[in-house]
Formats: C-alpha cells, sequence, structure tokens
C-alpha cells in the first residue's frame, strides 16, 4: 500500500469509528464475563459488544467457510466461535493492550511484522465491512448472501492478497480471521467457542487432564478417555 | 530528586536464573543482598496451579505469563539500510518477565556446549585453515574452556535435577548416551525420562540411517529429586504444558521450583517486584558502578547503592541497561569499534514433518524435553571441510505436548482452513510426527544491537534495536542438517506416507516462532579489546558490575543456552567468593 493510500484509509476508519460509536477499546479491559448464552448463532440472545449485528453475520459466515460443517463436527457458527472471537475483541487483546502501540507507524517490510496502529478489534471489524464491500462490488450481494463456492473463492483471494480490500490489507485481515477463527475452535470452552469441546473431540486432545504419568509406554495405543474442560461441562 | 535507599552489598537486576542463583549463593557469603525485579511475584501455587495453567489461549497464545510489549518491546531491521520497527507484538521469541523469568516458561531443554564449541574460531582454523571463515565473520573463542565449566555444569544439573544419560564419564563411554558430548564427571542426577511411540520411531530411524540417537538431557524431573539446596521437585507428570506455562508440579526446574523455597526466607535477602531498573550508575571516573536507579511500582524514582551489581536480566535487557547506562563502548559496525551490543546470535532452524497412516502418537503426552536427538551433525562432530559452512545442529523429536492451536501439523496440500485442512487436521493430530534440526547461528560484522533513535519504552529510556538477518553460512547449513533429518524421516518404520522438509529461508523474519535463545551483545573473552565481560562475567571497565546471561555467548552454538548459562553463572559465583569478595577488582 502507498502511504498515500495508507493514509486515506486512516483517516476513513477514523471516521467509521466516530459514526458508529464503536466499543471502547479500553487498554487493560478485565476478561469478558464467560456465562455462555443459552442459544448462539444468528438469532441467540448473545449482546455484541465489539461488532454489531450486521458485522456478526458477515463473521459468522466466513468463520463457516474457515469451518465448514462436516461429519467431524458442527460449523463455527454453530461452535460459538463467532461469538468467542467477539468477546476476545471487547478484552485486552482485541485493544492490543500488551502490544506495543507507540508511533510513528510505518509499513517497513513483511519480516517486521505488523505494524498498523488498528488494534486487532478494529482490524477485524473494518476488515469484515471491507469483506462485505468486496462481495457487493464483485457480485452484487452481501458476503453472507454469496454461495458457499463463490464466499470461498472470495476468501481464497483475499488470503492470497490477490483480491484486494478497500483500505485494509486483506492479507493481514485474513490471517487474524484465520487464527482466530481456530482459537475459538480449539481453546478451552470456557472462552465461549469449542462448544461441547466439539473441536477436542474432533482431534482426540483430551483437554486439561493434565496427568499422563502412566502413558508414554502405551503412548501407540488408544486414549480411552473423552477431553475434559478447565471448568468442567 | 531520587529516593536513596540505605546501601546494600549487592543488588541484583531481574529475578530469574542467574540472578536466583546469584542472590542463593552470595546471600550463603553473608552479603545483604536485594533483587529488583520489573514484573509481578509468582510462586508455584497459586500462579501455575491446576487445573488453570491447562490453559492454552490464555498463556500459550496470548503470552500472560511473558513482556507486556506495550511497557517495552526492541524495534528490529534486517539490514543497516532498513529503518527498525518495533516487535509490536510477541513472535520469533519470547521475552520473559516477573519473578523466575523466562525460566518459568521453558522447555527444560537441558545442553551442554560441545568441548570444541567454546574454542570455535580457534578449532575452525586449525581444521580448515582461516581462509574458510567468510570475511564478514566475526566468531570468537569463549575464553573459557570445556573442562573449566565442567564442575559448573554439573552445579547447574543438580539444581535442576536434570533427567538423562551420559555419554562419556570419567573417561569411559555409557551405553546409550551421546557419543559426541563433552566427558563428564558424574552422570545426570537423574535417570532419562520415559520415551513414547514417536521417540522411539526416531531412535529406530537413526540407528538405520547410520547415525547415534541418545535421549535429551531434560529439566523435567524423571522421578521425584531433591536438589543440591535440599529443595524437593515433583517427578513429571507428562502433562504436556512446558513451554509458555509455568509447572503446576515443581517438575520442571525454574527457580521457583529449585531456589526460592530456601533463598525467600532468607533475613539477608529482599526481593521487591514490580521495580524497573532504568539505568546502572557509574561513579565519577566511570570505573565503579555505584549501584542502580529504578522506577517503583508508584512512579518513583529510586536509586539503590550497593557494592556489587549483578546485572541478570535477559540477554536482550541486560544489553539495553548498559547502552542505556553509557557503559563500554558501544559496537559500531563502520568501522568495528566498540564491544557492547556486538556479535548479536540466534539460531537456525529447519524441520521435517512426518506424516503416517494410522500410527497413535498421543502427542499429548509430553514433556518440554522428552525427546530423542542425534549429535552426528552438531558444530563440531563432522567434518566441515567439503560443505563450505560452519557450525551444525542437533536432529531430534520432540514430544513436548499436543496443543490443539499451536502444537498440530498439516500437510500443505492441504491448505489452511475449510473441509479439506479439517480433514487433514483430524487425520494428522495422533499419526503425524517432526524432526527438528536445532542449528547454530554464526556472528557477523552486520548482526548487533543498538539503542534505537526513534522509540522508547514506557519509561523513556529508547529501544534496543536489533539488526540481524541469516548469513549464507547458516542457511547452508540448516540445508545440510534438514537434509539429514529427511533421511533418517525415510528410515523410519512404519513407512511414512508423506514426508515434508521445512527449510530455512531468508530474511528473518520477526514474526513466526523460532526459540527463544537470543545470544550475544555483552560477549565474553580473554581480551578486553574484543569483549565485554572475562570469563567471570565481570565488566572489563567496571569490576563490580557482573553481567551474566547468554548476552555473554561470542557467538551461539546448536544447543538450547540455558544449562551454558547456568554454569558460567557459578563459575561467577566461584570468582566472586573465592576472590573478589576479599579483594575486590578484575578477576582476570
Amino acid at each position: 500500500m502507498t502511504q498515500l493510500d495508507r493514509r486515506k484509509f486512516l483517516k476513513g476508519s477514523a471516521a467509521v469509528a466516530a459514526a458508529t460509536g464503536a466499543a471502547t477499546l479500553a487498554r487493560g479491559a478485565a476478561p469478558t464475563p464467560l456465562a455462555a448464552p443459552s442459544k448462539i448463532g444468528p438469532g441467540g440472545d448473545y449482546q455484541w459488544q465489539v461488532l454489531n449485528a450486521d458485522d456478526a453475520a458477515i463473521l459468522a459466515a466466513a468463520a463457516d467457510r474457515i469451518i465448514p460443517e462436516d461429519e467431524l463436527s458442527p460449523a463455527a457458527s454453530a461452535l460459538g466461535i463467532p461469538e468467542f472471537i467477539d468477546r476476545q475483541l471487547a478484552g485486552p487483546f482485541g485493544s492490543g493492550a500488551r502490544w506495543y502501540m507507540q508511533g510513528p507507524f510505518s509499513n517497513g517490510v513483511p519480516s517486521q511484522g505488523y505494524q498498523s496502529r488498528r488494534p486487532p478489534a478494529e482490524l477485524m471489524r473494518d476488515g469484515l465491512r471491507a469483506l462485505d464491500r468486496r462481495a457487493q462490488q464483485d457480485h452484487g450481494k452481501r458476503f453472507a448472501q454469496l454461495a458457499t463456492d463463490q464466499q470461498d473463492d472470495l476468501l481464497t483471494g483475499v488470503d492470497d492478497g490477490v483480491r484486494s480490500l478497500d483500505g485494509i490489507d486483506g492479507v493481514v485481515f485474513f490471517n487474524l480471521l484465520l487464527r482466530m477463527s481456530k482459537e475459538g475452535f480449539l481453546s478451552d470452552p470456557m472462552y465461549g467457542g469449542n462448544r461441547d469441546m466439539a473441536g477436542w473431540t474432533m482431534l482426540g486432545f483430551p483437554g486439561a487432564r493434565g496427568n499422563f504419568y502412566t502413558w508414554p509406554e502405551r503412548s501407540d495405543q488408544p486414549y480411552p478417555y473423552p477431553p475434559v474442560s478447565i471448568h468442567g461441562v | 530528586m531520587a529516593i536513596k535507599k540505605k546501601p546494600v552489598d549487592v543488588v541484583c537486576i531481574g529475578f530469574g536464573m542467574t540472578s536466583s542463583i546469584a542472590a542463593q549463593e552470595l546471600t550463603e557469603d553473608g552479603l545483604e543482598v536485594v533483587a529488583l525485579e520489573r514484573g509481578p511475584w509468582r510462586n508455584t501455587d497459586p500462579d501455575f496451579a491446576y487445573p488453570q495453567i491447562m490453559d492454552e489461549l490464555k498463556y500459550g497464545i496470548r503470552h500472560e505469563l511473558q513482556q507486556d510489549l506495550s511497557q517495552s518491546t526492541l524495534t528490529f531491521r534486517n539490514k543497516r539500510d532498513q529503518t527498525a520497527l518495533p516487535m509490536r507484538h510477541l513472535g520469533s521469541f519470547l521475552l520473559g518477565t516477573g519473578v523466575g523469568g523466562a525460566m518459568v516458561h521453558w522447555n527444560g531443554q537441558t545442553w551442554r556446549g560441545m568441548p570444541d564449541d567454546f574454542r570455535y574460531r580457534s578449532w575452525a582454523i586449525e581444521r580448515y585453515g582461516e581462509d574458510f571463515l567468510p570475511d564478514d565473520m566475526t566468531i570468537q573463542d569463549w575464553g573459557i574452556s570445556y573442562e573449566e565449566l565442567e564442575p559448573h555444569y554439573l552445579r547447574f544439573e543438580r539444581l535442576c535435577g536434570i533427567s538423562g544419560q551420559a555419554g562419556s564419564v570419567n573417561g569411559e563411554f555409557q551405553e546409550g548416551g551421546n557419543p559426541f558430548a563433552g566427558d563428564r564427571s558424574a552422570p545426570f542426577p537423574l535417570p532419562p525420562l520415559k520415551r513414547v511411540n514417536a521417540t522411539n520411531i526416531f531412535d529406530d530411524a537413526a540407528k538405520k540411517a547410520g547415525m547415534h540417537p541418545f535421549p535429551v538431557p531434560a529439566a523435567n524431573a524423571s522421578a521425584p529429586y531433591t536438589n543440591l539446596y535440599g529443595v524437593r521437585m515433583g517427578g513429571c507428570t507428562f502433562c504436556g504444558f512446558c513451554e509458555r506455562f509455568g509447572c503446576y508440579n515443581n517438575s520442571k526446574a525454574s527457580p521457583q521450583a529449585c531456589i526460592h523455597p530456601v533463598l525467600m526466607p532468607k533475613p539477608n535477602f529482599e526481593l521487591r517486584t514490580g521495580c524497573q531498573v532504568t539505568h546502572i550508575l557509574l561513579a565519577d571516573d566511570g570505573k565503579r558502578a555505584t549501584g542502580v536507579r529504578y522506577v517503583d511500582p508508584d512512579g518513583q524514582i529510586v536509586e539503590q547503592p550497593a557494592d556489587l551489581v549483578i546485572c541478570g536480566a535477559y540477554a536482550v535487557h541486560n544489553v539495553q541497561l548498559l547502552l542505556n547506562s553509557g557503559i563500554g563502548e558501544p559496537y559500531n559496525p563502520e568501522t568495528g569499534s566498540g564491544n557492547v551490543g556486538r556479535n548479536y546470535a540466534y539460531q537456525t532452524m529447519g524441520s521435517v514433518d512426518v506424516y503416517f497412516d494410522d500410527e497413535i502418537m498421543n502427542p499429548f503426552v509430553g514433556a518440554g524435553a522428552l525427546g530423542q536427538a542425534v549429535f552426528d551433525w552438531q558444530t563440531a562432530a563432522f567434518d566441515h571441510s567439503e560443505h563450505g559452512f560452519l557450525g551444525g545442529a542437533y536432529l531430534v523429536t520432540w514430544q513436548t505436548g499436543g496443543r490443539p492451536i499451536n502444537q498440530t501439523r498439516t500437510p500443505e496440500a492441504a491448505g489452511k482452513w475449510g473441509g479439506q485442512w479439517k480433514q487433514a487436521l483430524a487425520k494428522s493430530y495422533n499419526s503425524s510426527l517432526s524432526i527438528s534440526s536445532h542449528g547454530s547461528s554464526m556472528a557477523y560484522k552486520d548482526c548487533y544491537l543498538d539503542l534505537d533513535p526513534t522509540y522508547k519504552d514506557a519509561f523513556g529510556q529508547p529501544l534496543l534495536r536489533m539488526t540481524f538477518d541469516f548469513h549464507d553460512n547458516d542457511l547452508k547449513m540448516s540445508e545440510f542438517t534438514t537434509n539429514k533429518a529427511e533421511k533418517i524421516a525415510q528410515a523410519m518404520s512404519p513407512t511414512p506416507r508423506l514426508i515434508e522438509k521445512n527449510l530455512r529461508k531468508g530474511p528473518y523474519d520477526i514474526v513466526p516462532y523460532q526459540t527463544t535463545h537470543n545470544t550475544g551483545g555483552a560477549i565474553m573473552g580473554d581480551d578486553p579489546a574484543t569483549s565485554v565481560v572475562n570469563k567471570y562475567m565481570q565488566v572489563w571497565d567496571v569490576p563490580n558490575l557482573f553481567v551474566p546471561g547468554a548476552s555473554a555467548f561470542p557467538q551461539n552454538f546448536g544447543v538450547n543456552p540455558t544449562s551454558t548459562l547456568g554454569a558460567l553463572t557459578y563459575f561467577m559465583i566461584d570468582g566472586i567468593r573465592s576472590r573478589y569478595l576479599d579483594a575486590p577488582g578484575l578477576l582476570v
């Protein structure tokens, strides 16, 4: 991205934040309470914090392509992954509370890593909206309304850097989307994703058992016990 | 106006491994010791307690135990003509903070260097001639020998309860040990950890490929152990949560598990947490440290006078402190003058992933140093003359854990997401293994640390600036050793369904995790013209300032650094105790 483009999108994102009254991204905010809502997914009773319902619909559609439903597990949106992502974005991770976020900012080269002044919450929100704009531009439909193969094509293009997003680095955004979807699939269910430990069950990871003292010598034999979570379910 | 504290005999900067050893030892001599730690107090219970510690997201991904970069980070660039930019989140290495430092969240892979590692420049020139070294390679001898360090390695191993199978003990080879390791004066304190299917497969294949496998020396106690201070450690449960986590069972060596139970109650020891040291203070003549300046938890500037200063922070933080305190001459890469910041090195890693059809691995049955390795291609174990590079690597199959976010692998062809990726992930999780090539990193003129001209930490101090890239020598080395790892993979039984080789390529990238083995910048040697500290970790220019740490390594050898910097710390204590306390001054 050129410096000029960068200035444009930084200006643009500030305007978006002001206009939508985006959630405050307090530094060092305490982790969000973890009580799971009774119904997740579209139409559920989860109160979105960083994302709004519109963003959440884009996120659910995209996360469902990253972790689709098959015989191994339900899809991302049935596992609480969009809600997991929103909760994480509302906490210290989302605000970049433990990141070095002092300027001056400059893009540098890829080996220097993340250099945007957007913390993860803003990167995700702005990225989802840019993805939706790209879907409308290319297909005349919102991302969530595309056929799944069109969604896959668009996401693949963004991931590969061949389909750019408006005002945001699509590759960096997709990386965040990908990593957070996987975190929601495979982290302890107390964070709101990995519902019923479906991700762990798919792998055969026994969770927080914490003691396999008698297992090295039997490590080529099937481990017979299902997963347990930190707080139990 | 700074608050002035009552003078003490010794002040330790940081309270990780080196400072904890120094404080434990010097308080035994009746000295009054204060340790200043920037992070919080942490202990096995409650901070690492089961089950809360089994939280991959919190500790493994969000780095709860590691440095808060909003307070301080470093800047990075590959080349001198680039502008260094801040490392905005942790990635390539995981800096520690808080009581126990990085040793809280290490794996426990506890290697000794090879005897010739300590005279690697001389060794290389004797064997291959001066012309064999690339012009810009600045490796040098350590100014200490393996033989001098050996009793101190053993002392460190008896501190940590190391589990392993000795190679040579008093000149006699022990079956199943590492035939390339230096001679030992005694076996390891504990027998090796139990093996798992993956490490058995590696062991068989390495033998078939003509190599010499042995169990990795582990700071994960294979049985309950009472260490040299009388502290008792529990036997490892193979819970699979070592690196990035604290050990709930006092089985993984750490200051908490091995030192603090005897140190903390001593009346002549005081720990102050939440205290960020910003400067080592010098007398007007610049030849003597008078103490340190720090920022306390209220933000007050405090001065702690001391007769002896131990700068025992992490390697890169030691260098930042020296530079910010105006100690020694900063390295100038143009002219080659100055030593502080010179010879920053890292580690050069490659790997081979091996996928089987139906084999069961149970990867979650793990310990941080549960591995089987070969030293056949290590730094000083083979003839380099036909290969055109220096250095080497150990090859190893680890089973450190099967944590689902960070410790899974899928074949390249499966992609990174979607249905195909999910299928591959589910299949690979329990039926694959990896061989790592853990390689050396030579020192070069243009790899160094200095102060950043632009960016500052939360205390107003300039950030450290890292200029580092992989050089051809090291990439060639890594390709050679990774190809040897592929040979082991090809000899595996059952026959792998797929072998994928991950060769290390440049440029060095600060984002993907590689190792937390940052070395150099305050290097040791026998000549003040080419080193910052002598073999006692004593600053040549300021003899009452000691800087133990991997910052002292002149270049990085092919093994993990912890055991060597532990041994160097004990060697330092020996020098302070036997001679310095009676007659303060240069020990060399």
